[in-house]
């Protein structure tokens, strides 16, 4: 009975000590701009799930969400060419209403086209090295966006931004019962990151000269590095179901960036998930508490997602705040396609600028 | 067996309660636009931008207005507030420039006064005006950081968004969106007080006979005493030119040659000292030679021969009104 108390009681010293570190930055809150939250790495998977998977982190993603996941690791795997690519909806409706708008600079139909909208576009590449406790990760990720706002002073809102970064992630058990049912886990995450642009507002009359060029809104590229900080703690209940819960810190004290860049703020958030093993099938719950560092509105915070797996083919669903996600993902063991849809949530509370967004994702791999 | 159900059965309850405590989580209130808070302001600036781009000026100068006149008001909420006004007072930035440029006022500066009449369509039962005032006020106090504001400068004085009429004392934005706002309060009461449906000639409120014996248009059905629509008409006007004058060149182009012509077609110093003059040839004691300093305060009229601003103002609008003709 006490060596069973043991693990939970070391899981709950950690997590009081993240929790700690959370309260330290609660205190001195992450600045928060205007536009979606901001982060360096958004994985299908996850994103499918809404966004859960702090106490998940069983694959490359924990490289980037949860680095104690990499104590769970127990494969070798190498996923050369993982490319997503992300557009908004309005995208395609700006496009099927035609682009005369945008054939000469910044005009009255310019602003129509865009007012209320989120003309978004992201490529992300991803490529990841994953052997058991540790993994390597790159992001080389591009996203432009373009809306506008205020008729009788209008305001060009614009994301220009590309990140280069790479990560690396280590996680190792401190505690695995004799039975080898429970797993308690620690992790850290170091990264380096080049960033350029991020969100700005442009108000008249700069938007007008925006035609000249948009070198202005991206600015110089900065140099910033950061760190990860989690742990997780997986039980096996039966032989069918494990119970994993987690807490994370990302980017602890904020990711800065030199010349202007746009910051990635920290991220502390908890997790817990449920997987039911049925051989052929799999089902796994979760739900994360994310951001908590943050002045956010609280239901921007709660992710909670579903997976449903069997060879092959897998099935996701989940509430990203109050944003419906869902997708699906055929695994072919070289090659893995992705496709899903989400809810980025552009203003302050949710609901007041909602965006729905599309992910398109191949990954080129190969593995042990 | 029957021991390890049940440490199976409470290991899956506090599953399910975690997980149904999540999903009440979900269902709980939304946050407030709270005002004392720092994602509440964010979040009422927003809302207000989201309302204005749904045409509800109203709502978005309810939404605002709390947060403008509290102490936490700063040029970005004053901006919000001068937009949602603008708002209601019918500024559209893209259709007023590309009329004001259709409109060739190189060619002749009368072609500005059935411009603004018809971009602004305003009747004496509605509020447009009115909101033009309250966007120029909130313009007029996005005050560049450090300024020390001399009186004779100052409005609303005493309260969170202290302004000041002089555009070197204002941030550049504040002074960009002035011009229009101007223009709208010029254009309100043109349309207002113009003759029926033509765009022609028009008297604004206020300008009597005993002033003027030549007489206006409409002068008979005009309100007898100098009142606040009046003044803020010549305030307008002196904002206008000394916005553009100011800020123009930010525009580029055909845009910024416009606004310029605007500027260069109205000699609002010369017109303050004949509408002076003529005071005093109607046996009062009003003597200008160049436009009152503060004039473009809209409660700065008085409403006799001898008071400068009165009779200052009078001499713009005959000027406006000799070339609407």
């Amino acid at each position: 009975m006490r060596m069973r108390k043991f693990p939970a009681t070391v899981f709950a010293t950690l997590a009081l000590l993240l929790i700690g570190l959370g309260e330290f930055g609660a205190a001195f809150p992450s600045a928060h701009a205007a536009g979606p939250l901001a982060r360096l790495y958004r994985g299908a998977r996850p994103q499918a799930m809404g966004g859960a998977f702090f106490a998940i982190a069983d694959d490359e993603n924990a490289i980037f969400m949860n680095p104690a996941g990499m104590a769970g690791i127990r494969h070798y795997k190498f996923s050369y060419l993982p490319v997503d690519i992300t557009g908004s909806m309005d995208v395609y409706t700006t496009y099927s209403e035609g682009m005369d708008a945008f054939s000469s600079g910044i005009s009255s139909e310019t602003f129509n086209a865009l007012a209320g909208k989120d003309l978004f576009a992201q490529v992300q590449i991803a490529p990841t090295i994953v052997i058991p406790n540790l993994g390597i990760g790159a992001v080389v990720d591009g996203q432009f966006a373009a809306g506008a706002k205020n008729s009788p002073y209008p305001i060009l809102q614009m994301t220009y931004q590309t990140t280069n970064a790479i990560q690396a992630a280590w996680g190792t058990s401190i505690y695995r019962d004799r039975r080898g049912r429970s797993d308690l886990r620690v992790g850290a995450a170091a990264k380096l990151v080049s960033r350029r642009g991020g969100f700005r507002e442009v108000p008249l009359p700069d938007a007008l000269e925006l035609q000249n060029g948009i070198s202005s809104v991206a600015g110089q590229w900065g140099l910033g590095y950061g760190f990860d900080l989690g742990t997780q703690y997986v039980t096996r209940l039966t032989k069918q179901v494990t119970f994993s819960t987690a807490a994370v810190f990302l980017d602890v004290g904020d990711t800065d960036f030199t010349n202007h860049a746009d910051s990635i703020p920290g991220n502390f958030g908890v997790g817990f998930a449920g997987k039911y093993d049925l051989g052929f099938s799999q089902v796994t719950l979760a739900y994360d508490y994310s951001h908590i560092t943050q002045d956010i509105d609280w239901r921007k915070r709660t992710h909670l997602g579903m997976e449903f797996k069997i060879p092959m083919l897998s099935l996701y669903g989940g509430l990203d705040g109050v944003g419906l996600t869902y997708g699906v993902a055929f695994d072919a063991w070289i090659f893995r396609v992705t496709a899903l849809s989400y809810r980025e949530e552009l203003g302050e509370f949710v609901g007041q600028w909602p965006s729905r967004r599309f992910t398109a994702r191949i990954d080129l791999k190969f593995g042990l | 067996m029957d021991g390890t159900l049940r440490g199976l059965f409470k290991k899956t309850e506090s599953v399910l309660s975690l997980l149904v405590i999540a999903t009440l989580a979900l269902s709980c209130a939304p946050p407030a636009f709270d005002v004392s808070s720092s994602l509440g302001r964010r979040a009422i600036v927003d809302e207000t931008y989201r309302l204005i781009k749904n045409g509800r000026c109203d709502l978005a100068i309810d939404r605002i207005e709390p947060l403008y006149n509290s102490t936490y008001s700063d040029n970005g909420i004053r901006m919000a507030r001068a937009s949602a006004h603008a708002c209601l007072a019918g500024v559209s930035f893209f259709d007023l420039i590309s009329a004001l440029v259709a409109a060739n006022i190189g060619g002749s500066i009368n072609n500005l006064w059935p411009v603004l009449s018809e971009q602004f369509p305003s009747n004496v039962s509605d509020t447009k005006t009115e909101s033009s005032w309250e966007a120029g006020d909130a313009l007029m106090a996005m005050l560049s950081p450090g300024k020390t504001l001399a009186s004779s400068y100052q409005i609303n004085a005493g309260t969170h968004n202290e302004g000041s009429t002089r555009v070197t004392d204002r941030v550049i934005y504040a002074n960009t969106f002035l011009i229009f706002t101007s223009m709208s309060t010029i254009g309100t009461l043109l349309k207002r007080y113009s003759a029926a449906s033509d765009n022609s000639q028009a008297a604004p409120v206020g300008y009597s006979a005993a002033l003027f014996p030549s007489g206006w248009a409409d002068v008979n059905t005009a309100v007898p005493n100098f009142n606040e629509e009046a003044c803020s008409f010549a305030g307008a006007m002196i904002t206008m030119v000394e916005t553009i004058s100011a800020a123009a060149t930010e525009f580029g182009g055909a845009n910024a040659d416009t606004l310029n012509a605007i500027a260069g077609g109205l000699n609002l110093n010369a017109a303050c000292q004949a509408g002076c003059a003529a005071c005093a040839g109607a046996g009062g004691t009003a003597n200008c030679t160049a436009c009152p300093a503060t004039l473009q305060k809209r409660d700065s009229c008085g409403q006799t021969l001898n008071d400068n601003n009165a009779c200052a103002a009078a001499g713009i609008a005959a000027v406006v009104d000799a070339s609407w003709q």
